[in-house]
C-alpha cells in the first residue's frame, strides 16, 4: 500500500514538472541537463532562423510569413494530439511522460504533444482502422498512407498540404526539394503532398541483408575469404567435411536475393519483383539466371551440403543452428549477426562470426542484386482534418522540428552532452548510451527518437555506433561496391487506385504462394527443374503478364511525379 | 413444456401468453440479461455483413461506401487456388472429425473402467493438461521435434523411416496437425463424456451383471446408448464448424512445400484479407463460411432427427 502511494506521489511530482517544463521556465527540480537544454535551445533558435531566412529569400511572399517565425521553442499554450505508433517510448519506462526524449522534446520545440499509442501487440492496422472510423481524429496521425494517399484524403482523414509546406515547414521543403526522389516517394501521382515522411540517410541503412561466415573455421581449414561461387562450394564443402555443418539460410526472408546476384538473378524463393535497366517491372522467378541460381542449390540439396530444414526455418531457428555450430557460413540480418556474435560471446564457442561480400561467378565481377529496402518508408505523419485551422501551423512547426539541424541532432543523438558529445564536428554517442547496463538500443530508446522508424532523417552514425565494430564491417563487405546492385527494388511509395491494386493483389498473392511453394520443390527436388517451363507457363496462365501491367503503368505515373 | 402448450390449446394465445408470463415471471425476469446479451452482441452486429456486399473503407463508414453486389464472391470462386483450399479445409476438417472425434469418448469410456479413484483422477488430470498450453508453444515444440534431428523424426527413423523435416513433407501434414490435436485436446474434451457417464443409473449395471453380461457387453449395451444423446449433440455442434478448422495452429506448421495440402479458406483469408486490411473480401469470404456451416448444421440435425430422434432442434 505505502509503495502504491509513493508510485502515485512520484508519478505526480513527474507530470509537474513536464507540466512546468512545457511552460518554458526553467524548471527548479530538473536534472543537471537542464543547462545543456537551454544552451542548445540558443544555438537552435540561431539555426532554424538561418534556415527560415535562406527559404525567405527565395520567395517574396514566404519571406512574410516565414520571418515572423521566431525559431523554437514556440512560445504557445495549444497542446497537439497525436496518434502514433512511432516514437513509442522505452519499454523501460512506465509513459511518455517518464521517458527522457519525449519530455525534454516538449521543451526543445515549445509544443506539448498529448501522446496515443495503440496497445503493444494489437494489430496496428486494425487500431488505426478503428480510430479512423470515428469522426473525431487526432490532430495529427502517424501512418502509413504511403500507398493510399489519395483516398486518404478524398475521404477526409488527412489534409492536403501542399500549399503549406514551403510556408510552415521550411526544413522539410528544402530537404525534399534537396532530394528528387525522397519528394517524388512524398507526393501522390496528381502530386500533392500529404505529410512527413522517414528516410535513411544513406542506403547503407537499408542494405541489413547479406552473406556471413565463421573467420576461426576459415582460419582452421586454411581457406581464404570466399569470393566466388566456386570458392563458396569449396567452403561448404570443407565445413562439412570437417564439422558436419551444412549451408543453411532462411530462404522467405522477405524479398532477400539471398545469393541470386552471382548468376545475374533477382530473387530467392518470395516472389520477387525487380526493375530492368530499361526501368520496365519484371519477375525474377521468370528468368533463366533464376533457374540457373535454383539449380545450383538443387545441387547443393544433391550432395548433402544444404541444410533439409530451410524449408520451415526462421529467424529463430536459425539463431539455434548457429550456436549449436551447425552451420558455418549463412544468408542472415545484421541484427541476426549481431546474436550471433553475443551467443558465441555466451557460450565461448570460439565462433568469430563475420560479414562476407556478396559472391559472385567469376573473380572481379560484380553482383547485381544485394538485399536493398527502398530508403524511404511508408510510414508518413499527416495532418488530419480535425485538427482545427489555427492549430494547423503549430502541427507543421512541430512535424519540421526532426528536419531542422537542431532537431536532427536531436533526434538521432539525443541532448548534447548527456547522450551525445561532439568530437571533431561529429556526434558521437557517450557512455551513458553505449555502455549501458540496458543495452545500447534501448538506451538509445530513452534519450533519442530512433526507436524504430522514427521521424525525419536517420543519421548514418547514429546506426552504425549501436553495432558491434564487426557487424558494422559486415555492413561495409556488401553495400560498399555494390551501390548500384541495390537499386533493383520497386519503390514503396508507387501507388496504385484501389481497383487496380485489388485486381494486382489478387494475382499477386495467388503467384506468389506458387512460387515459394515450387522454388522450394525445385531446391529439394521434390519437382524436376525440368518442369521449369511448365512453372513458366502457370504462372502466365495465372496473370503475371496483367500484374506487371498494372504495376509497370503506377510506376511509370511515379517516374512522372 | 410441450405437455402444457397442449394442455391450454383452447384458450386463446394472448392468454395463454399473459397466464404464463404471470405464472413464470421470475423466470423471464433471469432470462433478460441473456436476451438483451444475445441482441446486443449477437444479432445487433449482424447488419455488418452487409460489407460483404460493399467496398468497405472505415474512413467514410458503411453508409458512404460503395456497393459492389457480388463481386467479392466472384473474385473468391474465381482465384486459383480456390479448389484447393476449399479440398483442403474439407480434408482437414473431415479427418479431424473421423479420427479425433471419437477419442475423447474412448478416453471417457476408459477412464470410467477405471476402479482406483487416486488412480482415476490423476489421468484425468494429466490428460487434460495439454489443453492449457498456450498454441504457439505447442506448434514451437511440434516444429522442433519434427526438424531433421529432431525427437519424433529420431523415431520414424528409429522405426525404418528416412531421415528428414517432416514438416516439409507434405504426406506427414495430416498425421501431425491430427495426432497433435488428439494428444492436446482429448483429455479437455472427454470431460463433458464423463460427466454424462456420471448420469447413468448404476442399477441397470447391476441388473446387466446380474444376467451374466461381462464387462464389454455391459459398455456396450448399458454405457454407450447412455451417452448417445450427448455423442450426438457434440456430433452435430461439430458439423456445424466443418469450415472452421484451427487456423492458427496451420499457420504456425505450414510451410510453402505444404502449401498443397494445408493452404485452407482461414489462411488464406489471413493472408489477403486481415494482412492487407481487405475487410469487405474477408467478411464475404466469413459469410461464404457460415452458410456452408449452416448447411452441414441442419442436414445433420436433419438426419440425426430421422434416424433417432436425438437433433438440436
Amino acid at each position: 500500500m505505502k509503495k502504491k502511494l509513493l508510485a502515485m506521489l512520484l508519478a505526480a511530482a513527474t507530470t509537474m514538472t513536464v507540466l512546468a517544463g512545457c511552460g518554458n521556465q526553467a524548471a527548479d527540480g530538473k536534472p543537471a541537463d537542464e543547462g545543456a537544454a537551454t544552451s542548445d535551445e540558443a544555438t537552435a533558435s540561431d539555426k532554424a532562423g538561418n534556415n527560415t531566412e535562406e527559404d525567405g529569400s527565395a520567395d517574396e511572399a514566404e519571406a512574410v510569413e516565414a520571418a515572423e517565425f521566431a525559431g523554437y521553442p514556440i512560445d504557445t499554450d495549444e497542446v497537439l494530439t497525436l496518434w502514433t505508433n512511432q516514437i513509442m517510448p522505452s519499454s523501460t519506462v512506465a509513459s511518455w511522460e517518464e521517458s527522457p526524449f519525449h519530455v525534454t522534446l516538449a521543451e526543445m520545440t515549445g509544443i506539448d504533444i498529448d501522446y496515443t499509442f495503440p496497445a503493444s501487440g494489437t494489430d496496428q492496422k486494425q487500431a488505426f482502422n478503428l480510430m479512423i472510423s470515428d469522426s473525431n481524429l487526432p490532430d495529427m496521425i502517424w501512418y502509413s498512407f504511403m500507398g493510399d494517399a489519395e483516398s486518404y484524403i478524398e475521404d477526409g482523414i488527412i489534409r492536403d498540404l501542399t500549399d503549406l509546406l514551403p510556408k510552415y515547414a521550411p526544413n522539410y521543403w528544402k530537404f525534399l526539394q534537396e532530394n528528387p526522389y525522397y519528394d517524388k516517394s512524398l507526393k501522390t501521382d496528381s502530386g500533392k503532398y500529404y505529410g512527413f515522411g522517414f528516410f535513411r540517410e544513406s542506403r547503407w541503412q537499408s542494405a541489413y541483408h547479406g552473406p556471413m561466415v565463421r573467420q576461426d573455421w576459415l582460419d582452421e581449414c586454411g581457406l581464404p575469404m570466399p569470393e566466388t561461387i566456386e570458392d563458396w562450394e569449396t567452403t561448404i564443402r570443407a565445413f562439412n567435411d570437417k564439422y558436419g555443418a551444412k549451408f543453411a539460410f532462411t530462404p522467405t526472408w522477405r524479398v532477400s536475393p539471398g545469393m541470386a546476384g552471382a548468376f545475374g538473378a533477382y530473387g530467392t524463393v518470395e516472389l520477387a519483383l525487380y526493375i530492368d535497366d530499361d526501368s520496365k517491372l519484371q519477375i525474377a522467378q521468370m528468368q533463366d539466371e533464376w533457374k540457373e541460381y535454383i539449380t545450383w542449390l538443387n545441387k547443393l540439396n544433391n550432395e548433402g551440403l544444404l541444410d533439409p530444414d530451410i524449408v520451415t526455418l526462421d529467424d529463430t531457428g536459425l539463431r539455434t543452428k548457429v550456436a549449436n555450430g551447425q552451420v558455418g557460413l549463412t544468408n542472415a540480418n545484421l541484427t541476426g549477426l549481431n546474436s550471433f556474435i553475443l551467443d558465441a560471446q555466451s557460450s565461448g564457442n570460439g565462433a568469430n562470426w563475420v560479414g562476407c561480400p556478396y559472391p559472385v561467378m567469376n573473380k572481379g565481377d560484380k553482383t547485381c542484386a544485394i538485399f536493398c529496402e527502398d530508403p524511404v518508408v511508408p510510414i508518413v505523419a499527416g495532418i488530419t482534418t480535425s485538427c482545427p485551422e489555427e492549430k494547423v501551423e503549430l502541427a507543421l512547426r512541430w512535424l519540421d522540428y526532426p528536419f531542422s539541424e537542431e532537431g536532427f541532432l536531436y533526434w538521432n543523438f539525443g541532448t548534447e552532452g548527456v547522450s551525445y558529445e561532439m568530437v571533431e564536428g561529429e556526434p558521437h554517442f557517450t557512455d551513458l548510451i553505449l555502455k549501458s547496463e540496458l543495452g545500447a538500443a534501448e538506451a538509445a530508446g530513452l534519450y533519442t527518437g530512433e526507436g524504430g522508424w522514427g521521424c525525419g532523417i536517420q543519421a548514418l552514425g547514429m546506426v552504425q555506433q549501436k553495432l558491434d565494430p564487426a557487424v558494422v564491417e559486415a555492413g561495409d563487405a556488401w553495400y560498399y561496391g555494390n551501390e548500384d546492385a541495390g537499386n533493383w527494388t520497386y519503390p514503396s511509395a508507387v501507388t496504385m487506385t484501389p481497383e487496380e491494386s485489388t485486381e494486382s493483389s489478387t494475382i499477386y498473392n495467388a503467384i506468389n504462394t506458387y512460387v515459394k511453394e515450387m522454388a522450394l520443390k525445385f531446391i529439394t527436388g521434390e519437382e524436376s527443374l525440368d518442369n521449369y517451363d511448365a512453372f513458366i507457363q502457370t504462372l502466365n496462365d495465372m496473370g503475371a503478364e496483367r500484374m506487371l501491367e498494372i504495376r509497370q503503368a503506377a510506376y511509370d505515373r511515379f517516374l512522372q511525379r | 413444456m410441450r405437455g402444457n402448450m397442449t394442455g391450454v390449446k383452447e384458450k386463446s394465445l394472448k392468454k395463454t401468453l399473459v397466464k404464463d408470463f404471470k405464472m413464470n415471471k421470475w423466470k423471464y425476469l433471469m432470462i433478460l440479461p441473456v436476451i438483451i446479451y444475445i441482441a446486443i452482441f449477437a444479432y445487433k452486429p449482424m447488419y455488418g455483413i452487409l460489407i460483404a456486399f460493399q467496398n468497405f473503407r472505415p474512413a467514410v463508414g458503411m453508409a458512404g461506401s460503395k456497393w459492389v453486389g457480388f463481386e467479392h464472391f466472384t473474385r473468391f470462386f474465381s482465384d486459383f487456388n480456390f479448389f484447393r483450399i476449399l479440398r483442403n479445409t474439407f480434408s482437414i476438417s473431415i479427418c479431424s472429425i473421423i479420427f479425433g472425434f471419437p477419442a475423447p469418448i474412448i478416453l471417457a469410456l476408459l477412464i470410467n473402467e477405471i476402479k482406483n479413484t487416486k488412480f482415476k483422477r490423476t489421468v484425468q488430470t494429466v490428460s487434460y493438461m495439454p489443453y492449457f498450453v498456450s498454441m504457439v508453444v505447442i506448434c514451437g515444440l511440434v516444429k522442433t521435434f519434427c526438424q531433421s534431428d529432431g525427437m519424433i523424426t529420431d523415431i520414424v527413423v528409429a522405426l525404418g523411416g528416412e531421415r528428414k523435416n517432416l514438416l516439409a513433407d507434405k504426406s506427414w501434414f495430416y498425421p501431425i496437425y491430427i495426432v497433435s490435436n488428439i494428444w492436446q485436446y482429448i483429455g479437455w474434451d472427454s470431460i463433458i463424456y464423463l460427466a454424462a457417464l456420471a448420469g447413468i443409473d448404476q442399477e441397470q449395471y447391476e441388473a446387466a451383471r446380474v444376467d451374466g453380461a461381462g464387462r464389454l457387453r455391459q459398455m456396450w449395451n448399458i454405457t454407450l446408448p447412455g451417452l448417445m444423446p450427448t455423442i450426438i449433440i457434440l456430433f452435430i455442434l461439430k458439423m456445424g464448424g466443418i469450415l472452421n478448422v484451427g487456423f492458427e495452429k496451420i499457420l504456425l506448421l505450414y510451410s510453402p512445400t505444404t502449401y498443397e495440402v494445408a493452404d485452407v479458406i482461414s489462411t488464406y483469408v489471413y493472408r489477403i484479407g486481415i494482412l492487407e486490411a481487405n475487410f469487405s473480401y474477408s467478411t464475404a469470404i466469413g459469410l461464404f463460411n457460415s452458410i456452408v456451416n449452416i448447411i452441414f448444421l441442419c442436414a445433420t440435425n436433419l438426419i440425426s432427427k430421422k434416424l433417432n430422434e436425438t437433433s438440436l432442434f
